[in-house]
């Protein structure tokens, strides 16, 4: 399948990737490893008159220890963070992401950015033109009306990305950067919308250029993820836990479940983990305690309903993990 | 953004540099087998899922399919042409046969570049991560078996397949 | 097989080092000057009449060469079957009717392929929308919507009828009343699909002087020649099927495909190299995926668990077209009646058209379906008994020497000892038993063994039906082997090569292999029905022993001796008993040149299976006799059930297997690895899903193949029953088909065996088995879960 002609940029320096963005607007697309966006533009699904390469920009890249944080360029590879040891010794969450991430190749060429600004995806959505010429298109790719759940106004898409779960769980913020303006940063789960239409993006004319993920002492974290093979495959459903242990007790406790709809979802867990010792933690009571109107449908290979029950199972494993690695 | 043009690269191929004019939207598994006719690459599927198009990139499998020809000018690239030296196969690619690990062959440029990748990062890997480092290539017809077996013996060699 | 030197060795793949270096060409890779850029334009409806077609855009685009509808074409029909009963029912090109989503309405030939989507785009279809069905069962229901008439033999008020097939023996009322235990049970197979990883494609180049020079990807080019020749009005010389390598067929590609026509209508309307190679998402959009089958299985059996009866209704849902579904159900029969004895049976099989994609055969055309039925009821038969499941095996399987109720000889048939073997080597008897006693004893991760059974004929008569094979020597002493016979990957090139090494005594190294090309080799069965090492194998091995034969006569003269006194070896002929006396192949095809009326060395072989039977059996009736050959294998299958999650993993399947005996072990290693690994995925993960008609998982990432972190260990034993010995005719036995259906039927035994769950419907996805986990089902009850993925 060919991609159609688009123009391609590279950009040696952010500000001239900035400005580029902000003249050509809707019209062209950041590239980063293009594992996610080349997919898309073969389907129709986006149809960029250019790609903007962010692959010479310098500073876009690299993990470095400052203080009390981790700072990830955002066009680091998944690869370059699996082989990280500060990665895996203090965000042993993101290490389990990155490693449960598609297969190797992808992870050399896909980037942390381009991984977290993924959009979601469905069954009835991640298609072709000719698959849209069969039916109307559905709502997500412009149509009027969800294709999953038939007549609904609202879009079921799934946010099935792995890394911004145990991001969020580590409560990792991402740096954006716009044309003129001051960078800010951003807590992970202030980028989504919760809105399967637009899942999740940056502010307008804004570029994500670093994660920072805050190191803390005396933690654990981990991700489990659930899919039919042992690789290549998006979760079908998945958590990320993250507690932080002071004086034996638990002070801080995340738990965020992956592939829950178009957003991942941070679970309420109301003292059933925090204050308490590991060893007293009920992770039957934790499993119970994910929210019951998940937005789920049949958009998947396996139903709603079994994606419900493995969301509370692999929240418990998550956190069970997360306790033991502390 | 208006007018089609076609760009001027240079690509590094086997130790060989190519000068290639191009669209930008061609992906380099489209410059390889069309432009340079190197057809050991092959296309499989649409998406990068299935492995078939593996090259090296800089000695580390990617997905050709996925990668643009404008984008990798002055990296290095080996393909399945580049592994044998004239008539002498490539240790790997000896064991492949010698284990039965070729059936239809049209997996087997991918495996066999994604093996020689992973000797030379380690003599001498583990199952799994043999395993690990084939999961992103395909085969239809071994079931994988007899891969991993020849994969190994090259492995128990010792030599990371010199 | 003692004295061999090639023959049941693991001798390499011939075409192994083109292959590992990149260097096969496979029909995607063949270019043309001037090769223009080919692409279908599909139906996206299930059913309509086609009003009008206007290509006058299309046509006027530039860079467009040539656009073909049905108005182009001699409207000649073709199918997977064509006989009397079936006749041919599908236009290769539609002309005022379209009855699946992506049936091929036109074709466009462009110089490259943004132009060739751009006219394809500009072609105007007017349609007149018709009422579609989907469901096998609902489109044979009064009121369906008429895809085609019902075929006019079958008497049932059944719409949609494409075929029947319907055979008994015995009285089976009376079996059941005898029976002990009757059990009636009802089996449902998903569509699979082969997942071949080279595309579709073909290559198709009329020259002005009115010859077809086709490439295309496919199981047998003689096949392939013919209908694009019948289809085309051609005389079958001036199309040229030429050879290309092929990445992966698996049944896939056997039959005329549409797509095949239309490139060499499109080049014979430009006389211009047209390609046409399908994306993925066309393969599974365009392409002929597996036959589904629901088999409905009743069974009676005496206490002592011997079957006394069957009674078997199949129903499958071919498709908007015949294609191979009325195969499909007769060769269910065959799957049924062939490992175990049946003294009284009832079988009728329906093929039912849908408005769904055509269907086509997979590795096992069948037998998938009927072993996971037959094997799943026995192992519930045999708990109802509080019988060993092996042991019910061993009363039941059939023995060498059985006639089958077709006439069919089992002759060295192996069942038994392959039962024997597996259980010995798996130590099945003790696993099964432990891990029914740990099933409640509430660890999360359970584990279990299965078994199951398949046999499997080869070399039936389907058109060829015969192949022939010339062995040419060279001058220096070195041999050429002429045969059509396709290498897909099974590694028929290796083989015939060493049938005839082992004949003429030289090294495999020293025969070249030229094959698979309709003008400049000989014609060949085809690599399906398992016939080729066979069929081919004896056509090669006379063409050897003819060569020999005229060598030896040369030699005898050249060395005043007898030609029963020579000896060959190493390309010397030499007097046995005294062998300083010897002539060099060389040599003594000089003397056959100088002093014979310039004779080279040629020789030719021709073999045919079933030479009494003047065609395959009756497909409605099943008379008539199919096979000289039956092989048989036992499989034990271990699995692990996480039971909170309901995941399945497959660790390890265990292969005994009689396929007469292994010409190259290496080779028949490799195709139970890839059956185990096809038969995995049948049961873990793999599923065409179509919506209305539409495929909607048309990729890799949602049908998921097993990936190597998957692999699954295998292991395997020989049960040798047939023998190979210079001079006389060999029969050796399958080994691509059968061990998918036998590894099926172990997985979901081995799932019952491991966590108490038994499901009748595959894939076993793990919301299936979580399901049956959180309930459980009585025994006896009939069992369908419906709770497919996209539906709320």
């Amino acid at each position: 399948m060919r991609l159609p002609y688009f123009d391609f940029f590279e950009p040696a320096t952010l500000p001239e990737m900035l400005t580029l963005m902000e003249r050509y607007g809707e019209k062209v697309r950041p590239h980063a490893g293009g594992t996610a966006l080349l997919p898309l533009i073969r389907l129709g699904l986006l149809r960029p008159s250019g790609l903007v390469g962010l692959g010479k920009l310098r500073g876009l890249k690299g993990i470095d220890r400052r203080g009390e944080a981790l700072h990830i360029g955002a066009m680091t590879t998944l690869s370059e963070l699996a082989a990280s040891p500060a990665v895996r010794k203090d965000a042993a969450g993101l290490h389990d992401a990155v490693l449960s991430v598609a297969v190797p190749p992808i992870r050399t060429m896909a980037t942390i950015g381009g991984n977290i600004f993924q959009d979601s995806r469905c069954l009835f959505y991640n298609q072709s033109a000719a698959w849209r010429l069969e039916r109307q298109p559905c709502l997500k790719a412009g149509g009027k009306m969800c294709l999953a759940l038939n007549g609904s106004r609202k879009c079921f898409s799934v946010y099935q990305g792995d890394l911004a779960p145990a991001l969020i769980a580590l409560g990792a913020r991402v740096r954006l950067e716009k044309k003129g303006g001051e960078p800010r940063e951003v807590p992970v789960e202030e980028l989504f919308t919760g809105q399967g239409r637009r899942p999740v993006r940056p502010g307008p004319g804004e570029v994500a250029t670093e994660i920072i993920v805050p190191i803390v002492r005396d933690t654990g974290s981990s991700y489990k993820k659930l899919r039919l093979r042992s690789a290549v495959d998006y979760p079908l459903a998945g958590a990320s836990a993250f507690v932080a242990i002071k004086g034996g007790t638990i002070e801080i406790a995340r738990l965020v479940l992956s592939a829950a709809g178009p957003a991942p979802v941070a679970v309420p867990l109301d003292g059933l983990v925090s204050g308490k010792k590991p060893s007293a933690v009920d992770l039957d009571a934790v499993g119970r305690s994910i929210p019951k109107n998940l937005p789920l449908v049949n958009n998947q290979i396996v139903p709603a309903s079994y994606r419900r029950k493995m969301l509370a199972v692999f929240a418990k494993r998550a956190m069970k993990a997360a306790l033991e690695r502390v | 953004m208006e007018k089609r043009s076609k760009r001027l690269i240079w690509l590094t191929v086997n130790d060989q540099e190519y000068e290639i004019a191009t669209y930008p939207n061609r992906t380099l598994l489209e410059v390889l087998r069309e432009d340079l006719a190197m057809k050991g690459t092959k296309e499989a599927c649409d998406d990068g899922v299935c492995g078939a198009c593996t090259v090296l990139l800089d000695g580390s499998p990617v997905r050709s399919c996925l990668l643009l020809a404008v984008e990798v000018q002055g990296r290095k690239i080996t393909t399945i042409e580049g592994l044998s030296s004239g008539e002498k196969l490539h240790p790997i690619q000896q064991a492949f046969l010698d284990h039965g690990a070729v059936q239809c062959g049209y997996c087997t440029p991918g495996m066999v570049l994604t093996a020689k990748a992973l000797f030379d990062v380690k003599a001498k890997p583990t199952e799994e991560e043999i395993l690990t480092a084939i999961s992103g290539n395909f085969c239809r017809c071994t079931g994988y078996n007899k891969i991993v077996k020849a994969v190994r013996s090259v492995a128990a060699a010792g030599q990371g397949g010199r | 097989m003692d004295g061999l030197s090639y023959v049941g060795k693991s001798v390499p793949r011939k075409d192994g080092p083109a292959k590992v270096s990149g260097r096969a060409e496979y029909t995607v890779d063949v270019s043309l000057p001037g090769m223009l850029c080919g692409k279908v334009l599909r139906s996206p409806h299930p059913h309509a009449r086609i009003v009008s077609i206007d290509t006058g855009k299309a046509e006027r685009l530039r860079g467009v060469k040539a656009v073909v509808t049905a108005k182009d074409s001699l409207k000649i029909k073709h199918g997977f079957v064509q006989t009397g009963r079936y006749p041919a029912d599908q236009y290769p090109i539609a002309i005022d009717r379209v009855r699946h989503v992506g049936e091929e309405i036109a074709g466009v030939a462009a110089t490259d392929e943004s132009i060739a989507d751009e006219a394809l785009s500009l072609i105007r279809v007017e349609y007149d929308l018709l009422p579609a069905v989907f469901d096998p069962e609902e489109a044979m229901k009064p009121g369906a919507p008429e895809i085609h008439p019902s075929h006019p033999k079958v008497e049932e008020p059944y719409r949609n009828i494409g075929g029947k097939t319907q055979t008994s023996w015995g009285d089976v009322e009376k079996a059941f009343e005898q029976s002990y235990l009757v059990r009636e049970d009802r089996f449902v197979t998903q569509i699979r699909t082969h997942a071949y990883m080279e595309p579709q494609a073909i290559v198709a180049s009329f020259d002005h002087s009115g010859k077809l020079n086709v490439w295309l990807s496919s199981m047998g080019i003689f096949l392939k020649r013919a209908k694009l020749a019948n289809t085309l009005g051609l005389p079958y010389g001036n199309v040229r099927v030429l050879k290309t390598y092929v990445g992966g067929a698996f049944g896939g590609k056997v039959d005329l495909f549409n797509h095949e026509y239309i490139a060499s209508l499109l080049s014979m309307k430009c006389h211009l190299p047209v390609r046409i190679v399908y994306s993925r998402e066309e393969v599974f959009k365009g392409a002929r995926h597996a036959q589904p089958l629901i088999v409905e299985l009743k069974t009676g059996v005496a206490r002592d668990g011997t079957i006394l009866a069957h009674q078997v209704r199949t129903i499958n849902d071919s498709g908007a077209y015949r294609g191979s579904g009325v195969v499909v159900i007769f060769l269910a029969w065959g799957f049924l009646m062939a490992p175990y004895r049946i003294p009284n049976l009832r079988y009728e099989g329906y093929s039912v058209y849908t408005n769904n994609l055509v269907r086509c055969p997979q590795r096992g055309h069948g037998a998938p379906a009927m072993r996971f039925a037959v094997e799943s009821q026995f192992d519930m038969i045999a708990e109802q008994l509080n019988m060993d499941p092996l042991e019910m095996r061993f009363k039941n399987a059939r023995r060498p020497g059985d006639i089958l109720p077709n006439g069919d000889s089992l002759k060295s048939f192996g069942l038994v000892r392959c039962l024997e073997e597996v259980a010995r080597r798996t130590n099945f008897v003790e696993k099964h038993r432990k891990a029914e006693q740990e099933r409640k004893n509430g660890s999360r991760i359970k584990r279990g063994a299965g078994i199951g059974t398949c046999s499997y004929f080869g070399g039936s008569l389907v058109y060829p039906n015969s192949s022939s094979v010339i062995v040419k020597l060279n001058d220096d002493g070195g041999i050429s082997l002429v045969t059509g016979a396709v290498d897909m990957g099974q590694g028929a090139e290796t083989v015939l090569s060493q049938i005839v090494a082992e004949e003429m005594s030289v090294p495999v190294e020293d025969i070249q292999v030229c094959a698979a090309d309709t003008e400049t080799t000989t014609v060949d069965i085809g690599s399906w029905i398992s016939g080729l090492t066979w069929v081919t194998g004896n056509a090669a091995k006379k063409a050897a022993e003819n060569a020999m034969k005229k060598l030896l006569q040369v030699a005898a003269e050249e060395l005043d001796a007898d030609p029963a006194d020579l000896e060959a070896k190493n390309k010397e002929i030499f007097v046995k008993h005294a062998p300083h006396r010897k002539i060099s192949y060389k040599d003594a095809i000089a003397a056959s040149i100088a002093k014979k009326r310039g004779d080279s060395i040629i020789g030719e072989g021709h073999f045919r299976t079933m030479k009494d039977e003047r065609a395959h059996p009756s497909l409605a009736t099943t008379h008539g006799r199919w096979s000289e050959n039956y092989s048989s294998y036992a499989q034990v299958a271990e699995v692990e059930v996480d039971t909170e999650t309901g995941v399945m993993k497959v660790l390890k399947v265990t292969t005994a297997h009689d396929c007469g005996f292994p010409f190259n072990p290496m080779l028949v290693e490799g195709q139970i690895d890839g059956q185990v690994s096809m038969g995995q995925g049948h049961t873990l993960s793999e599923e065409v899903l179509e919506d209305r008609g539409s495929v909607i998982n048309p990729s890799f990432l949602e049908y998921r193949i097993p990936c190597a972190t998957d692999m699954v260990e295998t292991d395997y034993v020989d049960v040798i029953t047939e023998e190979y010995r210079k001079g006389q005719h060999y029969d050796t036995k399958e080994v691509g088909e059968g061990y998918v259906a036998g590894t099926i039927a172990a997985v979901a035994n081995a799932l019952y065996n491991a966590a108490g769950v038994r499901l009748n419907r595959t894939p076993f996805y793990p919301s299936r088995i979580l399901e049956a986990l959180e309930r459980t089902a009585p025994v006896g009850q009939v069992q369908d879960h419906t709770d497919g993925c996209v539906r709320e």
